[in-house]
């Protein structure tokens, strides 16, 4: 198989890149400074190498502990559970949350085969054994999967004595009451608050 | 290639790219539909909204027979079904229910099939927690008949005869039970006539006053799923189901083999562990 071939079928596994964006791409490169493709490369081979999961929380790191878990400004005594790492990201690109996280790794889902023992639980209920944290902020997805899996979870962190919170669902900003689904309507309605 | 408007139930759904996902339905008119639906991982996208594992509503496609996926249109949510998700068991027998219809699989008018699915799901949310259990059974069991693999518990099924208070084996490539005389070779879970008179009353959607052992039950169910509608692989949510029931109270039956015998319940004998 020729180089070109190579990679565009290694940019091809990507999500959301077809064959024909896949030879796009391999040509733009083709055309760019051979010293872009090598930069490239680099930065690849680097996360391949130095990323891996924070053995405390299970986020992106490249060290043992990820950024996150040793910042001694963060609050330790709240910690929000997110399905998968990249919604880590998501949340800390808000700049109003200063716990700490747990990363899952995924959701409860029967048919495929993913249920409690899949999911970094374990690691969960061992940090809440350690006695620091006194809120859990269950961040995962709105989903029905998701909402079993903070069912599952409200149910097996309730005997360690913590608050358990879960995310508000309602009316997504800028968007039009009108275009709302009747669900999501019926779910801000129940979390209404007092002006 | 046509538009086509149709009740549907949404029983699966991945990711499929950043934008889209690849959902699975069972439909009044076509029975398993297989759906691509671009753009729907955005909540605003057009048709995106209320798709929802267990929803029903009013599915628009652009069909063609034959195709693995259709596109999707629309999909008008008539009601969601979140209240399977406040409670992990409820979720896990509807796992269940949700497989065994996929897993059969077929792409046909399928209205008494709609209609028990629908009931199925309802009920499995509704259902007081204690006898969660059974209705799946009840459930569960009804659709494997109505599917067309209606166990035979009444006769044995080589020589006919009732075996009336004695213990039966389940045979389960036989598709129903041996008596004493004919067992010989068949590995399948031992039935006695209480146990047998339960089956016949869950494939009727009949509840039982008191089911004892319901672990078991959901095992012989699993297995005779296993066997017979899912192709020799067991479904992954009857796995989940029991590491889900494992240590609850509604169904704790760990007693020995000897005791399940005699309370002529399904034994914990061979075959997949759920």
């Amino acid at each position: 198989m020729s180089a070109i071939d190579q990679l565009t079928r290694e940019f091809s596994r990507l999500p959301g890149i077809g064959p024909r964006t896949a030879l796009r791409l391999v040509y733009h490169l083709l055309k760019r400074p051979p010293d872009e493709a090598r930069r490239l490369a680099g930065a690849l081979r680097d996360v391949a190498d130095r990323v891996r999961p924070c053995t405390r929380c299970g986020n992106f790191s490249e060290g043992e502990l990820c950024e996150v878990c040793t910042d001694a400004g963060r609050d330790p005594s709240t910690l929000c559970v997110v399905e998968e790492a990249y919604e880590v990201g998501a949340i800390e690109r808000t700049g109003s949350y200063r716990g700490l996280y747990h990363v899952l790794g995924g959701r409860l889902s029967p048919l495929d085969g993913v249920g409690p023992e899949e999911l970094n639980v374990a690691p969960l209920l061992a940090r809440l054994e350690e006695g620091t944290v006194r809120e859990l902020i269950v961040a995962t997805s709105a989903s029905v999967e998701g909402e079993a899996t903070a069912v599952y979870l409200e149910e097996t962190a309730r005997p360690h004595g913590v608050r358990i919170t879960r995310l508000a669902r309602g009316i997504p900003v800028g968007s039009d009451l009108e275009y709302v689904d009747g669900s999501t309507i019926a779910e801000a309605l129940a979390g209404r608050r007092e002006m | 290639m046509s538009v086509v408007t149709t009740p549907a139930v949404l029983l699966r759904s991945f990711n499929y790219s950043e934008t889209s996902r690849i959902l699975r339905f069972y439909t009044r008119d076509h029975g398993v539909v297989g759906v691509m639906a671009k753009g729907t991982r955005s909540r605003s996208a057009r048709g995106g909204t209320g798709l929802e594992t267990f929803a029903s509503g009013s599915l628009t496609i652009h069909f063609r027979a034959g195709r693995d996926l259709q596109t999707l249109r629309d999909f008008a949510p008539a009601r969601d079904r979140r209240g399977l998700a406040t409670d992990v068991l409820r979720f896990a027998g509807a796992s269940v229910v949700a497989e065994l219809v996929l897993e059969h699989g077929v792409q046909e008018a399928g209205p008494e099939i709609f209609d028990r699915l629908e009931a199925a799901l309802d009920a499995l949310a509704e259902v007081p927690r204690p006898a969660l259990p059974c209705r799946l059974l009840q459930e569960a069991w009804g659709l494997v008949a109505l599917l067309g693999y209606r166990p035979e518990v009444e006769r044995c099924v080589q020589c006919g005869a009732d075996p009336g208070a004695d213990l039966a084996r389940f045979d389960f490539g036989a598709g129903g039970i041996r008596c004493g005389h004919c067992a010989a070779g068949a590995t399948g879970p031992r039935l006695g006539p209480v146990a047998r008179q339960q089956i016949r009353g869950f494939t009727a959607r009949i509840a039982p006053g008191h089911l004892e052992r319901p672990r078991a039950h959901l095992r012989l169910l699993s297995d005779f799923v296993t066997y017979h509608v899912s192709g020799g692989k067991p479904l992954q949510s009857f796995r989940f189901l029991g590491s889900m029931l494992r240590g609850t109270a509604e169904a704790s039956d760990e007693q020995g083999e000897d005791a399940a015998a005699t309370a002529e319940e399904p034994t914990d004998e061979p075959g997949g562990r759920p």
